[in-house]
């Protein structure tokens, strides 16, 4: 009998060469070169073939939601909707008040210059699906989207900029993208500031200690105008630093976006 | 069969799973088929990289992963750690 249950020295176990499976991983490794090799050559069809995964990954989730809704405490969810309600009626009535006054000041000076053309795109994935904090839209170059439009969100509310786009599919590099910087303004005097981006649609900056600005100032971005992005959530200051830090949390939930506004152009 | 899954699960997580999520399905995919890690990284960059990002974290992260698996795989297969 044998000392050795492999006596056969070809079929010997090696640290480096595993005894099988070397067909399974020379195809992975070269799946992953032609996946590599696609995406250089044919940018957007990876992205074509997913987007069925995407939507109905997208259906799962918003059924599921809607599923368990079924299970919340329904007198707290009717105090709930009747607080959104109240709260509907007087935006409604201070949306009333600011379109009679819009109209009064557009005959006072000339009616404002026509919106720009913007192009709807439903969001195909978003954060935290996404890692680097962007969106993929199911709008590309085919319908007008460019490289370095504008992107907005629900209530006209500025996300980010076109970073890429493929003939059916672009990718949206959010404002809040981690580190990246984007110049602003804070507060009713518009007090200039750089905002940082902390992912997820969070940013910081730091502004001159008693600078004047308190928690639900408006932070705006540039764009046609002064957009604005969130509201300041937190301040925080330290005796021993000339500058305070200020947190932003953005109007926008990214992580319950299904539609976007891209501008036509940059 | 096991193998199977793990691959398609491997795959299929990018699309449908936060990230965080994504990267542990790949960490214990890795474990069963080592290069699937590197195939899912490129596949995440494939997705979501932009020009904007200046390094392809995914692809990195698949191929730590990859290695990592690839080594508690042999550690297993030579009942150096018993699975």
């Amino acid at each position: 009998m044998p000392l050795f249950r492999n006596a056969n020295p070809y079929r010997r176990r090696t640290a480096l060469i595993p005894a099988g499976g070397v067909f399974l991983i020379g195809t992975l490794i070269v799946l992953a070169v032609l996946m590599f090799l696609l995406q250089i050559f044919a940018p957007g069809l990876l992205a074509r073939a997913a987007a069925p995964v995407w939507q109905l990954g997208n259906g799962i989730a918003s059924g599921f939601a809607a599923g368990t809704s079924v299970f919340g405490n329904a007198p707290e969810l009717t105090r709930e909707r009747d607080t959104l309600a109240a709260q509907n009626l007087a935006l409604a009535e201070d949306n009333r008040t600011l379109t009679a006054k819009n109209a009064d000041l557009e005959a006072l000076i000339g009616a404002a210059p026509p919106p720009e053309h913007r192009i709807l795109a439903g969001v195909l994935a978003r954060p935290p699906v996404s890692p680097y904090d962007t969106l993929v839209v199911d709008a590309g170059s085919g319908k007008g989207v460019v490289v370095g439009a504008l992107a907005y969100g629900p209530g006209g509310v500025p996300l980010g900029t076109v970073a890429s786009a493929s003939d059916v599919s672009a990718h949206i590099a959010l404002f809040s993208t981690g580190g990246r910087v984007t110049e602003g303004w804070v507060g009713d005097t518009r007090i200039p500031i750089t905002l940082t981006g902390r992912g997820g649609g969070a940013f910081d900056a730091t502004l001159p200690r008693n600078s004047g600005i308190a928690v639900n100032a408006v932070v705006y971005v540039p764009g046609p105008g002064a957009l604005p992005v969130g509201t300041v959530v937190r301040i925080d200051s330290s005796p021993s630093s000339p500058r305070d830090t200020i947190y932003i949390a953005p109007y926008v939930n990214l992580y319950a976006l299904t539609w976007v506004m891209v501008a036509s152009h940059p | 069969m096991r193998t199977t899954l793990a691959i398609i699960l491997a795959l299929v997580s990018p699309l449908v799973f936060p990230a965080a999520l994504t990267l542990v399905v790949v960490l214990i995919a890795s474990v069963l088929v080592p290069p699937v890690g590197l195939l899912a990284g490129v596949l995440t960059d494939a997705l979501y990289w932009t020009p904007s990002v200046s390094v392809p974290y995914a692809t990195i992260a698949g191929l730590c992963a990859s290695v990592l698996g690839y080594a508690v795989h042999q550690f297993i297969k030579t009942r150096i750690i018993t699975g």
